[in-house]
């Protein structure tokens, strides 16, 4: 065994033992791994054929370098994808081990220090957080290769051998290849500064010392190394553009249209902690305390080059938190970027140094400086805090994700798959919410398409590249944006051919009921799926982009290609050479080295004060952040926490708040919980909360607490006013009070009707037959008008389902101008009752939503609002509508048992209640109210929802304030263009309802005295969370 | 010289090129006599057919023959100086005309129309089609039939060929003899008054078609009656009145379809509105309403949209609580309703509203609240709430019953 490599094998052996056991319980909740996967199972399906189907509405991989995904698409066929997975994993770790530790000879040509180096690399947090946070395999396979190429660019400016100019830019070909962002910024951060070294080299050999360089020196030298420098430049170039050649020409035929989406690398890290955490404090890790004496030793003649370069990284690695690098790289690449790679190469770019200070530290001239100067116990001490220190970082790093949970739970993709393969349901797209990126695993086991993808780059419908969201199935943490754009889909999902939603949130369930869409099943694994009526499977043939044949060879053989070459210069060439042994002398790098015989005292000490302030602001910052949220220390404190013990439903911390002295026992008090249901309880998150002390005196004080939730349907804001008192030094909040009505019976009954849609399905393969397709059922619409509000178009009208069987409404409704030409189509949102028995009626209105913020000149509002409404451009005044309705049968959501009760105006605002007298529990019961004209005629609709459920039989109540309807203006009557289920209107009516009689519809109105409106009718619908 | 040889090259070329054109032409030219021995027009699809054609010189000849199906070539068999064309049984399966042309290198030599008949027999499946499956009763609606009497090969049969369609509603059966025309018959089947599914089946001599059926629903529902359950007829807020429908019944006398919704509504004395619907079972459909917590006087009507209403029945609610007391306890600065009695002189059920407001001297409300009752009583803690310290009125609404007590708010509590 070659003895000076002992301490690289220790460092390998450790990595394996380490990563590779952690791999198994990480790799797969990160962020970016089993996207990663997905991409492999595309290569491993077409390796040459760059158009994916499978999510967006098609994409081409040709827009991220292959090699990480074609290498696992490669040993995927030996034992599936995951296998394919974790062995280029397992070669990550070892490429990285290797790659420092060679970066790390070159940098101080001595093999203790690179031995230390590697060892503290296998426990670097940088490393360990890309890896098992993050998941990014090719951006760790794309550094490592391009530190294994340092040496050999190295040398080959120093000594302009041409087999090193070869096996360098064999290296940067598989960088390229592997990831390309890497090579680019690595040019600047890793190989200009190398060059600048490697030339300062040159110029050593000119004079005796480092210290006697002068300029004139470097410049002889940088004169003498000229050419190489171009010639591998220009290598270079040629490989970066060349290898992946078709990501280029992607780049240029497809520019990244996709707003920025926020990234936590961009935020302000003294403002958002957690960011401060994860993109600052934990890659920079232990190194944090020896920042003086990395930036003294960067900054020394040889290496002023890479000091410069670490110093750059280390700025723009601190994102939002100095306006400085948002200067320097302009609005667009700072919002493009994620920073975070700064840092990681900034870290990566210190480990040597790093390294160097543990040997100095463990057997070099610091160890000797500590003994004379302090204490070989103090020593001993220093020694025990970094590697206690060390330790503590690698143990909260690799927990990280174990306490903070960034995914939801595996979920078993099996039951989903089989759902899919059934009864042809890959015919139609589907939609995941709540999967976070287990999606992509999703997707790589299943042929069937989703409109949704993991992959932001690629997107191309403008209802996802407007908005600032991730992916649609996580919209929840994206506010109006995320839901907004979820919306769309919803609403008109034939235009995808969406038809399934496998939902593993209910927090979108009720924005799914009423969109219209209805619960299915719920799967083994606990999956809710939601279906729509009437949306038509996807055609046969899907459209492709088209890339040129060459161009498909070039992206499917160059990159295993340049893995083949290196392979062959690096390693085959190395074994021949072991087993053909020529004589070498040792590289020239190793010529190079520093004697570590005197640690400056001024640096030791300076570090010991930096060191000592740093101890200082953490402490500071653990202090602020214990403040901020131990509970009981202040009247704010306590009911911020009340609050968010809530909104997470940690019930009994919630509990644990509360007055002791107020009676309030935690059974009770989870009884209240309970029966509490709702919006508001069941389906909100909380947004912000704002509290004001109104008063403070001795232990008493009242609390203005104004809260902020998001729920799918709408943004609820809510005012309380809460008494929080002090017992024994610690503040507590006093329960709210209850309400106490019982409803009289203890028993109760009820018929109901049951539907079942058999539709004499057989088992084959075949289309349905005719007959054994279930009739629509016939709708009717009674009225619908045109009508203007201020700025926004509308189309109010009203249906009736005039068959005997329950219906499942949509409607869909185009406008046009007077010559004819569509302005704009949009279906029924939330303004109608989906489901309809027979002969009930139900109004809608029909918005027209735009996609939002399409234009560039348009604000984004930076406050979210699940009901913002952005109306379409129009580009004339519309004046005609055509109406296409569709029923399908519906067997379920049929629940028609809410009542309104006392329905009364008082001062402008009608007050009332919902009575429940069904036998199943509304969770969000919605109002309805129609306004009518003097005759009345149906001119305007609104809607609220009531944000507490309606329990059975009792009451909830609700206050709605008209609207002010002076603007309204009414466009066009005209039905004549209005269409059921493919069929005239106007003939529906004549055989359906021959004699209708208007009186009795209109007899039911309210009266209500307004300019505009003579009469208001009110409706219920309801949504029920948990239906039996 | 060698200018000269190029020339003869090339013009030896060119005449050899010329000469094996010419000849080429010579040959296609020496064509075949060729008359037609058949004179086949029609024939039964099915039948075997061979044309065939005396010939003399070349044999390379082929038969086109196009229907409306394909259009394809064949190659004859050849018997001394007979060409014998065996035409396509897929051909020869399908009605219609079917063209043929014998061709030698694109000249067409002989031509001619064979019509290929339908058999006369029937397949023992008959194509037939019903829709729509459900019908409104009354005789304005109708589901249509379309058989189309096929042979075994799938070809319909020749116009006028006859169709027996049978009609079974409940017990009564009808049979109606048509006539294909334009290769179908169609025939509407209006509905009848009385609802039920009614069952259809066609048959020619010998093939029949599968059971039809099509249903006869409701029309749409007459007037009818409702009526009120009470259990006792106290406004205490608390109990459910129930309301129910007489058998609703169409135009027809039948019963309305299960599920149809019926639409209550509620009008009071007190400027209150209330609805709610109800669905049908057997033609009844009944909804529950809370009793008001005061004195009221209800008129109820029901409604089928667009359709038909009930008649309009009255129920008088009687005042449950005639009176109650408050206190206040200025210490604590709690406002105290009690001794709320209900009809009996119980304790009024839990759960009514307590709404109060307080009042400062310039007449302007301060505060407003709503407690619910428990156990005959309520509390108003108003030291949640900070006055200024003053006088006030508190003004309470319980159960319609208004009634005000004067309070006095000092600075201590806070």
């Amino acid at each position: 065994m070659n003895t000076k490599n002992s301490l690289l094998y220790i460092a390998l052996i450790t990595a394996l033992a380490f990563h590779g056991s952690t791999l198994f319980f990480t790799l797969e909740s990160t962020y970016d791994a089993l996207i990663h996967l997905f991409f492999a199972d595309h290569y491993a399906n077409s390796w040459f054929d760059p158009w994916e189907y499978r999510w967006y509405t098609g994409f081409t991989v040709q827009s991220y370098p292959p090699l990480v995904h074609q290498s696992i698409a490669l040993l995927s066929y030996i034992a599936g994808l995951k296998f394919g997975l974790f062995t280029v994993a397992f070669c990550g770790i070892i490429l990285f081990i290797t790659g420092i530790y060679r970066f790390a000879l070159m940098l101080t040509g001595n093999y203790s220090v690179a031995g230390y180096t590697a060892i503290l690399a296998c426990f670097s947090t940088t490393f360990i957080e890309t890896l098992h946070l993050f998941g990014q395999l090719p951006s760790i396979v794309g550094v490592s290769v391009l530190l294994h190429s340092l040496p050999k660019i190295y040398l080959w400016i120093k000594t302009g051998k041409r087999v090193e100019l070869v096996k360098g830019l064999s290296l940067i070909a598989l960088t390229v290849t592997s990831h390309h962002v890497t090579p680019i910024f690595g040019m600047v951060f890793f190989i200009f500064p190398l060059i600048g070294m490697a030339v300062m080299d040159l110029a050593r050999e000119q004079v005796d010392s480092f210290k006697a360089i002068r300029l004139l020196h470097f410049w002889i030298a940088f004169k003498q190394a000229f050419w190489r420098i171009v010639v591998f430049g220009g290598c270079s170039l040629f490989l970066i553009i060349f290898c992946i050649l078709p990501y280029w020409i992607n780049s240029k035929k497809n520019p990244i249209t996709q707003v920025a989406i926020p990234h936590g690398s961009r935020d302000n890290f003294i403002e958002v902690g957690s960011s401060g955490l994860v993109f600052f404090l934990i890659p920079w890790g232990v190194m944090l305390f020896i920042m003086p004496y990395l930036f003294y030793r960067f900054f020394s003649k040889r290496y002023v080059f890479f000091g410069l370069s670490l110093a750059l990284l280390s700025l723009l690695g601190t994102g939002g938190t100095t306006p400085l690098p948002r200067m320097m790289l302009g609005e667009t690449a700072f919002n493009i970027l994620t920073l975070d790679r700064f840092t990681l190469w900034a870290t990566i770019l210190a480990l040597p140094i790093f390294g160097e200070l543990v040997y100095r530290l463990a057997e070099g001239d610091l160890k000797a400086f500590f003994t004379k100067y302090f204490s070989s116990i103090y020593h001993r001490l220093i020694g025990g805090f970094m590697a206690v220190g060390l330790l503590f970082m690698v143990v909260f790093t690799v927990s990280l994700s174990y306490f903070r949970p960034s995914q939801p739970e595996k979920i078993n993709m099996l039951p989903i798959i089989n759902f899919l393969h059934q009864d042809q349901h890959y015919h139609w797209r589907y939609l995941t919410l709540g999967f976070g990126d287990q999606m992509a695993w999703l997707s790589a086991q299943t042929s069937a398409l989703t409109v949704d993808g993991n992959y932001h780059s690629a997107r191309r419908l403008p209802e996802l590249t407007t908005r600032a969201v991730e992916r649609l199935e996580n919209s929840k943490f994206r506010g109006i944006e995320g839901i907004g754009s979820l919306q769309q889909f919803l609403v008109v999902p034939e235009k995808y051919n969406l038809k399934y939603i496998f939902s593993n949130d209910k927090f979108y369930d009720p924005l799914l009921y009423f969109c219209g869409w209805q619960r299915l099943s719920r799967l083994e694994n606990g999956i809710q799926v939601w279906e729509k009526l009437g949306v038509p499977p996807l055609s046969k043939i899907l459209p492709k982009d088209e890339s040129s044949k060459y161009i498909n060879l070039m992206w499917g053989i160059n990159p295993i290609l340049t893995l083949i070459l290196a392979f062959i210069i690096s390693i085959l060439r190395r074994w021949y050479l072991q087993i053909n042994p020529k004589k070498k002398g040792c590289p020239d790098y190793l010529k190079f080295t520093t004697k570590y015989e005197r640690f400056p005292g001024k640096l030791a000490y300076f570090n010991h004060v930096w060191a000592f302030m740093v101890i200082v602001c953490l402490a500071f910052g653990i202090h602020y952040y214990y403040m901020r949220n131990t509970s009981h220390v202040s009247p704010e404190n306590i009911v911020n926490a009340y609050y968010d013990a809530l909104d997470f439903k940690e019930f009994e911390r919630a509990f644990s708040y509360l007055d002791p002295d107020s009676g309030e026992e935690m059974d009770m008090y989870m009884q209240k919980i309970a029966v509490t249901d709702g919006l508001l309880s069941s389906y909100a998150k909380l947004d912000s909360i704002g509290t004001t002390i109104i008063d403070e005196k001795d232990n008493k004080a009242i609390i203005k607490v104004v809260a902020k939730w998001v729920t799918p349907l709408e943004v609820i804001q809510r005012t309380y006013r809460r008494e929080v008192v002090k017992h024994n030094a610690k503040w507590y909040i006093k329960p709210l009070k209850y309400g106490n009505y019982i409803p009289p019976n203890q028993f109760y009954s009820g018929n109901k009707n049951e539907y079942y849609n058999h539709g004499r399905r057989r088992i084959t393969t075949q289309q349905t037959n005719h007959e054994d397709a279930l009739k629509q059922p016939v709708i009717e619409i009674l009225s619908a008008k045109l009508v203007q509000l201020d700025s926004v178009y509308a189309i109010v009208g009203e249906i009736q389902n005039v068959d005997n069987v329950p219906a499942d409404v949509n409607i869909k409704v185009s406008l046009y101008n007077q010559n004819d030409q569509k302005l704009a189509s949009y279906n029924s949102k939330y303004m109608i009752k989906h489901k309809l028995m027979p002969k009930e009626t139900s109004v809608f209105r029909v918005d027209f939503e735009g996609i939002a913020w399409s234009g560039n000149s348009d604000t984004k509002p930076t406050v979210f609002n699940p009901d913002e409404f952005t109306s379409v451009d129009w580009l004339d005044k519309p004046q005609k509508f055509n109406i296409q309705c569709e029923g399908n049968i519906a067997i379920t959501d049929l629940y028609k048992s809410l009542n309104l009760q006392g329905i009364q105006f008082i001062d402008s605002v009608y007050y009332g209640s919902v009575f429940n007298s069904g036998l199943q529990e509304t969770t969000v019961p919605q109002v309805i109210v129609s306004y009518y004209n003097t005759g009345k005629e149906l001119i305007w609709i609104d809607n609220i929802f009531i944000t507490e459920s309606a329990r059975i039989h009792r009451p909830q109540t609700f206050k709605y304030k008209p609207v002010d309807l002076s603007n309204l203006q009414i466009i066009s009557s005209d039905i004549s263009n209005c269409f059921v289920n493919g069929l005239s209107n106007k003939t529906i009516g004549k055989i359906l309802f021959p004699y209708r009689n208007n009186d009795n519809k209109e007899n039911q109105l309210l009266s209500y005295k307004n300019d505009k409106s003579a009469y208001l009718k009110f409706e219920t619908n309801s949504y029920i969370g948990n239906p039996r | 010289m060698i200018k000269w040889n190029t020339k003869i090259i090339y013009f030896a070329c060119l005449i050899i090129l010329i000469a094996c054109t010419k000849a080429n032409k010579v040959e296609s030219s020496a064509i075949s006599y060729v008359s037609y021995l058949d004179t086949i027009t029609d024939i039964y699809a099915g039948k075997p057919v061979d044309l065939r054609f005396s010939y003399k010189g070349d044999s390379a000849l082929h038969l086109i023959i196009s229907n409306s199906y394909v259009q394809t070539i064949q190659k004859p068999l050849i018997k001394e100086d007979t060409l014998i064309f065996n035409v396509d049984d897929r051909i020869i399966k399908k009605a219609g005309l079917c063209e043929w042309q014998l061709v030698h290198n694109g000249i067409s030599l002989e031509s001619g129309i064979i019509n290929i008949l339908p058999l006369n027999q029937s397949h023992n499946n008959l194509e037939s089609y019903l829709g729509p499956r459900s019908i409104v009763a009354g005789g304005h609606d109708f589901s249509m039939l379309v058989v189309v009497p096929t042979d075994i090969y799938d070809n319909p049969l020749i116009n006028g060929s006859s169709i027996i369609v049978s009609e079974q509603f409940k017990n009564k059966r009808n049979k109606i003899a048509l006539k294909t025309n334009d290769f179908l018959v169609h025939h509407n089947i209006f509905s009848t008054k009385q609802t039920g599914p009614f069952y259809i089946a066609a048959a020619t001599t010998n093939g029949e078609s599968k059971e039809m059926e099509s249903s006869v629903t409701p029309a749409i529902p007459d007037n009818f009656n409702i009526y009120s359950k009470c259990n006792h007829n106290y406004a205490d807020g608390n109990q459910l009145m129930e309301i129910y429908t007489s058998q609703i019944k169409d135009i027809y006398n039948n019963i309305i379809s299960d599920g149809t919704i019926i639409n209550f509504t509620i009008h009071s004395n007190k400027d209150q509105f209330f609805s709610a619907s109800g669905t049908t079972i057997n033609g009844k459909a009944n909804v529950k309403f809370l009793h008001p917590s005061e004195a009221q006087y209800w008129k109820i009507k029901a409604y089928v949209d667009g359709a038909s209403s009930s008649n309009t029945i009255k129920v008088n609610f009687k005042q449950s609580t005639l009176n109650y007391q408050l206190s206040y306890d200025t210490t604590q600065r709690i406002l105290k309703i009690h001794s709320i009695l209900s009809y009996m002189g119980q304790k009024l059920p839990d759960g009514n509203i307590v709404e109060c407001r307080i009042i400062n001297k310039q007449g302007n409300v301060t505060y407003e609240t709503e407690v619910d009752t428990q156990g005959g009583t309520a509390f108003i803690d108003l030291s949640t709430h900070f006055f200024d310290a003053d006088v006030y009125v508190a003004e309470i609404i319980l159960m319609g019953i208004k009634k005000t007590i004067q309070i006095e708010i000092y600075d201590d509590v806070y």
